[in-house]
């Protein structure tokens, strides 16, 4: 019997250590520094889950501004047209990437800075890790800048677009550049689970990958940089007419150094911006 | 962790070698007390998947179909007793696997479970990897379920102490297994359980306890749960703590042919990934998806009788924000539970049957079920079942009804018939958003002919009409065994009627091998992309087209 009333004893002690400590933490907003991060979400017209995500993004965006980087690549298999669809928004590029970032398991997900972060499975990352390794990595000082400058001619819809690297600091590994076209307010239809019926006949799609001007995995930039000296890289481009989309007050063009993959053993982002074409 | 399973090697050879040496040095007195004696078991599991593409089945676009063409998961058990010492080895072994990760190549090998048991008298000390669970698992249960790529072992120490011949306790702490590493945070428990009977016949009894499940989170996971939740709008802020705590009482009645078991559960606040709460956006409006903190409560009971003929077993289940996770990101679907909540529908063996099943819902669940089975004779039965579960909102989200006359003859042959009916909100359980629920009728009917000894014949048919899912489906199988170690197999399910797109053939054929100690399958297969359940635990299962061999040996 005395065993009986240790036992219940221990099982009370064990019960009334039972104490929670609360963690303490203040909202902040985050403070922007001179990096700006790469958020490439994988979504489909015919994905309801994704426009929660695309929102977490929106919402993100608005707390980074210029500092957070969208591009929406339309890849997969809830990649296709659905009911009342005007646009197809797969490209070869988009496919390109997902599978040099390797298919997801699941949706909303988004791959960000192309990092593979530590305890994570893969690149893909589901939504609730999102907003803390953006911020971690807005907190990274970077090592190289970029500004981009445009050429663009309205009556031909052509241009170039120049990319001046600044290396911050002497880097001696070898990099590669991005160029790629995004087009922004595509009004096409989205399944969306949140809404009656889960579809919405005139979603805006924003940030839609269009075209990749360089490789899909980037141009090689060479393995030596010298910091402050600069290095131009130019690429021309031609906006298609087609009935409906590729307007060209909605694109921007982004350019991103990414370390070389099959040297340093990860792609990862070392920086990226955007330019409006038509100002 | 290499380091450490280095470690464990070296002490697992030389204990192994001084087990050889005593099995030597002791074999004479083996008549004696063969209980005493050293010894050594083993079982192996293998599957090797061949994979060949198939884009009419989605069978693609995966490393394993575009790339690596092959992959093989396999786990070597080996048991080691002596001297009232056990010891436990499983040697694992990953290649090109997509088992964790159904779209990534995953290749690792190492120790993924070793364990050390001793019983002093009334003192049972484990370390290693523990298998346990409290209750029924509904504030801890750490077990390995391989279909589903489950291995949530709690990497740590057990005490068992025996008060009496009725009453024990239990503690338990460590971390909890992740593939071949641990998760960080910590998690510490135990359970007072006992047996008492009621009356001098020994009718009535009742098996009471009580438990405790804490867990602790490490300071990573903080920093990483802080620099996510301290971005939200101050609408959606959250209270966060560094220690959760899940307490159970549970009691099993016995009294003559009726049983009951009833569990109720409760835990403090917790920090629970929930995609349905409404956010507050900073860019305006609301959207939904984010971190909530919660205290969860939860009511499990099951009870069963005989009744002459009858057999009645029901089972009730309410759930409300409990979901007890190690990682509150929860980066990967099935690993990362600590405590296991028992599903609410039934168990199906037949194919068709098994095309929609529901997965426990982890933070809200009204659920029931019952199964009453009536003897005919003694040869024939019918038995008739029936669940209904309700979500969050109380709204109807899984029904399931089956009647099945179950035929046994002397001669050995077995006619099993029925009829199965299904309700299944596709949308809640898949995520397809805008989907109608799916509803089915399956007939099914199932024969096995006996042709003499170790030969006989066993037909499958069943087909189910939906206009939902996957459409309309016929499934035919057949297998012969041809002698005591061989059986063929055949089967074919038929999409003859899919919502979309166009007609689909499922077949796959294959031949088993069996022997006493050894049992070995190759086969051809197609089959599509589905969710694969067990006790309400789902896995999204890759469409596969390709073949596949699997290895069991004992010894």
């Amino acid at each position: 019997m005395s065993k009986l009333i240790i036992s219940f004893f221990l099982i009370f002690v064990l019960f009334n250590s039972c104490q929670k400590v609360p963690i303490e933490y203040h909202l902040v907003t985050p403070n922007l520094g001179a990096r700006k991060i790469l958020v490439e979400e994988f979504t489909g017209a015919n994905c309801p889950n994704c426009p929660k995500g695309t929102d977490q993004i929106k919402n993100l965006a608005a707390l980074y501004g210029e500092n957070l980087i969208p591009m929406s690549i339309h890849a997969g298999g809830f990649a296709v047209k659905i009911t009342n669809s005007k646009y197809d928004f797969v490209v070869p590029a988009g496919r390109d990437l997902l599978n040099l970032l390797t298919p997801p398991e699941g949706y909303p997900t988004a791959v960000i800075d192309r990092k593979k972060f530590p305890n994570e499975t893969g690149l893909q990352l589901f939504l609730p890790s999102w907003a803390g390794y953006i911020q971690s990595e807005s907190s990274i000082l970077p090592k190289i800048q970029i500004e981009l400058t445009k050429k663009y001619d309205a009556s031909t819809r052509g241009g170039t677009i120049t990319a001046q690297l600044t290396p911050l600091e002497d880097i001696n590994i070898p990099l590669k550049i991005t160029f790629a076209i995004l087009e922004n307010k595509i009004i096409d239809p989205q399944k969306d689970n949140r809404v009656s019926g889960g579809h919405l006949d005139n979603y805006e799609h924003n940030h839609v990958l269009r075209a990749i001007l360089t490789s899909s995995d980037g141009d090689p930039l060479g393995a030596q940089f010298t910091k402050d000296q600069n290095l131009d890289v130019t690429r021309t481009f031609q906006i298609p007419v087609q009935d409906g989309w590729w307007n060209d007050e909605n694109i921007e063009i982004i350019a991103f150094v990414t370390a070389h993959p099959l040297i340093t053993n990860t792609m990862e982002v070392w920086q990226v911006e955007r330019i409006k074409i038509k100002d | 962790m290499k380091k450490q399973n280095q470690t464990f090697l070296r002490i697992f050879s030389i204990l192994f070698l001084l087990g050889f040496a005593t099995i030597d040095a002791i074999a004479q007195e083996e008549s004696v007390s063969d209980a005493n004696s050293p010894k050594i078991t083993g079982f192996l599991e293998t599957r090797l998947n061949f994979f060949q593409k198939d884009s009419t089945i989605d069978a693609f676009n995966t490393p394993q179909y575009d790339k690596t063409l092959y992959s093989m998961d396999s786990w070597l058990n080996l048991s080691y007793a002596n001297n009232g010492f056990l010891i436990g080895l499983r040697f694992d072994v990953f290649n090109n696997s997509n088992l964790y990760s159904i779209r990534n190549v995953n290749t690792l090998t190492g120790i993924g479970y070793w364990q050390v048991q001793k019983k002093i008298k009334k003192f049972d000390i484990t370390a290693g990897y523990i298998y346990d669970q409290i209750g029924r698992g509904i504030i801890f249960r750490s077990y390995e379920l391989r279909s589903l790529a489950i291995d949530n072992a709690l990497v740590g120490l057990r005490l068992v102490y025996d008060i009496n011949d009725q009453w024990e306790i239990k503690f338990l702490g460590g971390k909890q297994k992740n593939q071949l590493t641990t998760y960080n945070p910590v998690l510490k428990g135990g359970s007072l359980e006992g047996f008492i009977t009621l009356n001098k016949s020994g009718t009535l009894s009742i098996a009471p306890g009580v438990g405790a499940m804490a867990r602790t989170w490490d300071d990573a996971t903080v920093n990483q749960l802080v620099s996510t939740v301290q971005l939200y709008h101050p609408d959606d802020s959250l209270n966060l703590y560094y220690n959760t705590y899940a307490y159970t009482i549970y009691n099993t009645l016995n009294f003559g042919n009726f049983n009951w078991y009833a569990e109720a559960s409760m835990k403090t606040n917790d920090v629970l990934k929930d995609d349905d709460a409404v956010t507050t956006q900073f860019s305006g409006g609301t959207s939904t998806g984010k971190f909530v903190d919660k205290t969860g409560t939860n009511f499990y009971s099951s009870m069963s009788m005989s009744l002459g003929k009858f057999n009645i077993s029901l089972e009730g289940k309410y759930t409300k924000n409990f979901k007890y996770r190690i990682d509150p990101f929860e980066k990967t679907i099935n690993q990362g539970s600590i405590n296991f909540l028992p599903a609410m529908s039934k168990q199906n063996t037949y194919a068709l049957k098994n095309l929609y099943v529901p997965a426990t819902q982890e933070l809200g669940e009204k659920a029931a079920q019952c199964e009453i089975r009536y003897a005919l004779n003694d040869q024939m039965g019918i038995n008739a079942t029936g669940s209904a579960i309700y979500g969050r909102l109380d709204q109807m989200i899984y029904n399931e009804t089956d009647l099945e006359f179950n035929w046994n003859k002397d001669n050995g042959a077995i006619l099993n018939l029925g009829f199965y009916r299904q309700f299944y909100d596709i949308e809640l359980y898949q995520g397809k958003g805008g989907a109608p629920a799916v509803q089915t009728l399956t007939p099914y009917a199932e024969y096995l002919h006996p042709i003499s000894d170790h030969k006989s014949a066993r037909f499958e048919l069943s087909y189910c009409q939906s206009k939902q899912g996957y459409g309309s489906l016929l499934y035919g199988l057949t297998e012969v065994s041809l002698d005591k170690y061989w059986t063929i197999f055949a089967s074919d399910m038929w999409n003859f009627k899919p919502v979309k797109g166009n007609q689909i053939h499922y077949y796959s054929a294959g031949v088993f091998f069996n022997q006493d100690y050894l049992r070995i399958s190759a086969a051809y297969i197609k089959q599509p992309e589905g969710v694969v359940c067990t006790g309400g635990i789902c896995r999204i299962e890759p469409a596969f087209s390709g073949a596949r061999l699997t290895i069991n040996a004992q010894f």
